[in-house]
C-alpha cells in the first residue's frame, strides 16, 4: 500500500500543478498573426494580449506597419496607374519626372544591386516579364488582351522573337537617371526606343521593381517592430522576404523552405534576428511542350531563366538587398552563382536547389548541420559545410 | 468451504483504511485530470481562423476585423460571402479548376467565434462536416479528399520562405 502512494502522490501533485498552469495561461505572452494589405505580409508577435498597454503597443505597431507598406506599395506597385513606378512606365523616353522619396531611394538601391551583381538583377526587365505573360495584369480574374504581343493564352503559346530582340534593347538599366535637386526627388527616362516589324507602337524602357519591393516592406516592417521593442516576432512578405527577430524567450524561428516541386517543406533551418530571402522557377511559371517557363527573366537572353537553378534561398544582408540577391543569383546560373556567394557574399549562408539534366534535384548550402533539416532526403546534398553557422 | 475458511474470510476484511485512501487518491487524480482536460484547459482566443489546401495557407480570416485574406495563387478558387446581419461569413473553397469540387466554411463571428465545415462533396462521409467546429486555437478540421485544413491560429507559428 505504501509503495502505492509513494507512486501516487507525485502523479496527483504532477496533476494538481497542471491543473494551475492550466488556469494561469489565460494571461500572459501569447503568440498572434496578423495579415496586412491582404496576404502580402504576415506580422507574427509575441505579446501579452491581455494587458493593456502591451496590446496598445502592437496595435500602434501594426498600424504604422500599415501606412509604411502602403507608402512603399503606391511607390512601386504597377497596379496602381498613379505609383511612380507607373508613371515612369507610361512616360515617354527621356521624360522626367517628379517622383517619391521612397521611389527615388528604392531606385538608387536598386542601381547599386544592379552594378554590384553586374546587371543580373535588372528591374528595367519589365517589357520582358509583360511579353513573356508574368506581370500583374496577368493575375487578375478575368485577362483581356491588350498589347500589341499579347495572345489570347500566352500559357499555350510562347512570345514571338523579334519581341524579345526587341524588348532585349530596353534593359540598360544604368542610364537611368535619378536626382536629387531644390528638394524634388527625379527621374530621367531613358531616351531608348524599340519598334518591331509589322506593329506601330514605339515601346520604351519599363521597370519592375517587385524584385526588391517585398525586401523592403520587410525592412520597413522590422524597424518599426524594433522601435515598438517588439523583439520576438517576425515579419514575412509574400514568403519571399523575411525579417527574423527572435522566438519567444530568445530561441532561433524554424523557417521552412517549401519544397519547389511538391507541397510541404524541404529543409527548416534555424536562424533568428536575420533576414531571408527567396526566388525560385517555382512561384510564377507555366509549362508548354514540356519545358518550364518561369518569372525570372534573363535579360540576357530575354527569356525565362533556363539554366538548372530551381530554388535560392539566402540568409543574411537586409531583406532589400536578400530579395534582389536571390532573384540575381539565380539568373547567374549554378556555378557562377556559388562563385559569387563565396567571393562577394561570405557573411552570408544560401540553401541552393538545381535539377540535373536527368531531373533530379541538388542540393548546396554552406549551413551547418546543426542549423539546416533536410527533411526531403532525395534531395541529393552536393554542398559540402564550408562553415558551421 | 469449511468453517475455518469463513472464519479466515472474516479476518481478512476486504476493504481496509489504507485501501480507502488508495481510492480516494485515485479519486483526487480522476477528479484534478478532468478538470484540466475539461474547465481549465487553456481557452486561447479564437483570433484567427486559418484554411490550408496542401500545406499552404489559402485564406486567413481575421475574427477582430471580420475580413478574409485569400492568397493570390488562390483567388480563382475561393469565395468569401458576408451574409449580413447574423454576423456569419461563408467561405467556399473549390477543389478544382471547374469548380464542382468543394467546401462550404461557414465562419461565426461576434462574441460566439466558431468555424465549420457546413457543406462539401469530398466523399460519401464528409467527415469534415460532420466535425465539430473549430471554436478556440488549436482545433482543426481536416478534409483529406480536398487536401483541406480549417484550424484555429497556433501557439506556435514558423515562417516559411518560398
Amino acid at each position: 500500500m505504501k509503495r502505492f502512494l509513494k507512486v501516487l502522490a507525485p502523479l496527483a501533485l504532477c496533476a494538481i500543478l497542471l491543473a494551475v498552469s492550466g488556469c494561469s495561461s489565460k494571461t500572459g505572452k501569447r503568440f498572434d498573426i496578423f495579415d496586412i494589405l491582404g496576404t502580402v505580409t504576415t506580422l507574427a508577435i509575441y505579446a501579452d494580449y491581455g494587458d493593456g498597454a502591451a496590446r496598445a503597443n502592437v496595435d500602434a505597431a501594426k498600424a504604422e506597419i500599415e501606412t509604411a507598406l502602403r507608402e512603399i506599395e503606391h511607390a512601386l506597385s504597377l497596379s496602381d496607374p498613379e505609383s511612380d513606378i507607373a508613371r515612369f512606365n507610361r512616360a515617354e523616353a527621356g521624360e522626367t519626372l517628379e517622383i517619391s522619396r521612397t521611389a527615388y531611394e528604392m531606385l538608387t538601391e536598386a542601381k547599386t544591386l544592379y552594378t554590384f551583381t553586374e546587371g543580373a538583377y535588372n528591374p528595367a526587365v519589365g517589357r520582358l516579364t509583360d511579353l513573356w505573360g508574368f506581370s500583374p495584369r496577368f493575375y487578375e480574374s478575368v485577362f483581356t488582351p491588350s498589347a500589341p504581343y499579347d495572345r489570347a493564352d500566352c500559357r499555350t503559346r510562347l512570345p514571338e522573337q523579334k519581341y524579345i530582340d526587341a524588348f532585349r534593347t530596353l534593359t540598360d538599366f544604368s542610364s537611368v537617371e535619378l536626382r536629387f535637386d531644390g528638394g524634388a526627388y527625379t527621374v530621367t527616362k531613358p531616351n531608348l526606343t524599340a519598334t518591331v516589324d509589322g506593329d506601330d507602337t514605339v515601346y520604351s524602357m519599363t521597370l519592375d521593381l517587385g524584385g526588391i519591393g517585398k525586401g523592403k516592406a520587410a525592412d520597413r516592417a522590422d524597424a518599426i517592430l524594433a522601435a515598438h521593442g517588439l523583439n520576438e516576432a517576425y515579419v514575412s512578405v509574400g514568403s519571399s522576404s523575411i525579417r527574423l527577430r527572435e522566438n519567444t524567450d530568445g530561441t532561433d524561428w524554424s523557417v521552412q523552405l517549401m519544397h519547389p516541386r511538391q507541397s510541404g517543406n524541404y529543409a527548416v533551418v534555424k536562424a533568428k534576428n536575420t533576414s531571408a530571402s527567396t526566388s525560385g522557377d517555382y512561384e510564377h511559371a507555366y509549362v508548354l511542350d514540356g519545358k518550364r517557363y518561369c518569372h525570372i527573366i534573363d535579360t540576357e537572353s530575354g527569356a525565362p531563366i533556363d539554366n538548372g537553378v530551381v530554388t535560392l534561398s539566402l540568409f543574411g544582408k537586409t531583406a532589400t538587398e536578400g530579395d534582389a540577391l536571390a532573384t540575381a543569383l539565380c539568373v547567374m546560373g549554378k556555378e557562377k552563382a556559388l562563385a559569387f556567394l563565396h567571393e562577394k557574399l561570405p557573411d552570408c549562408k544560401y540553401a541552393l536547389v538545381t535539377e540535373n539534366a536527368q531531373g533530379e534535384l541538388e542540393f548546396y548550402t554552406d549551413f551547418g548541420e546543426d542549423v539546416i533539416e533536410v527533411t526531403d532526403r532525395t534531395i541529393e546534398r552536393k554542398g559540402r559545410t564550408i562553415h558551421v553557422g | 468451504m469449511s468453517v475455518k475458511d469463513i472464519e479466515n474470510i472474516k479476518k481478512h476484511k476486504p476493504i481496509r483504511a489504507a485501501d480507502w485512501i488508495l481510492y480516494g487518491v485515485l479519486a483526487l487524480v480522476v477528479l484534478v485530470l478532468f478538470i484540466v482536460f475539461v474547465f481549465a484547459r487553456p481557452n486561447e482566443e479564437l483570433t484567427v481562423l486559418c484554411i490550408d489546401r496542401d500545406g499552404e495557407r489559402i485564406v486567413t480570416f481575421d475574427f477582430a476585423s471580420g475580413k478574409a485574406a485569400v492568397a493570390a495563387n488562390a483567388v480563382s478558387s475561393v469565395e468569401v460571402k458576408e451574409n449580413g446581419e447574423n454576423g456569419q461569413v461563408t467561405i467556399t473553397v473549390f477543389a478544382d479548376e471547374a469548380h464542382e469540387r468543394f467546401n462550404v466554411i461557414t465562419v461565426q463571428t461576434g462574441d460566439e467565434r466558431a468555424a465549420s465545415v457546413t457543406d462539401a462533396n469530398c466523399s460519401a462521409h464528409r467527415d469534415c462536416v460532420h466535425t465539430s467546429a473549430v471554436t478556440r486555437a488549436g482545433d482543426i478540421i481536416v478534409c483529406v479528399p480536398h487536401r483541406l485544413k480549417v484550424y484555429g491560429n497556433e501557439q506556435s507559428f514558423n515562417p516559411s520562405l518560398g
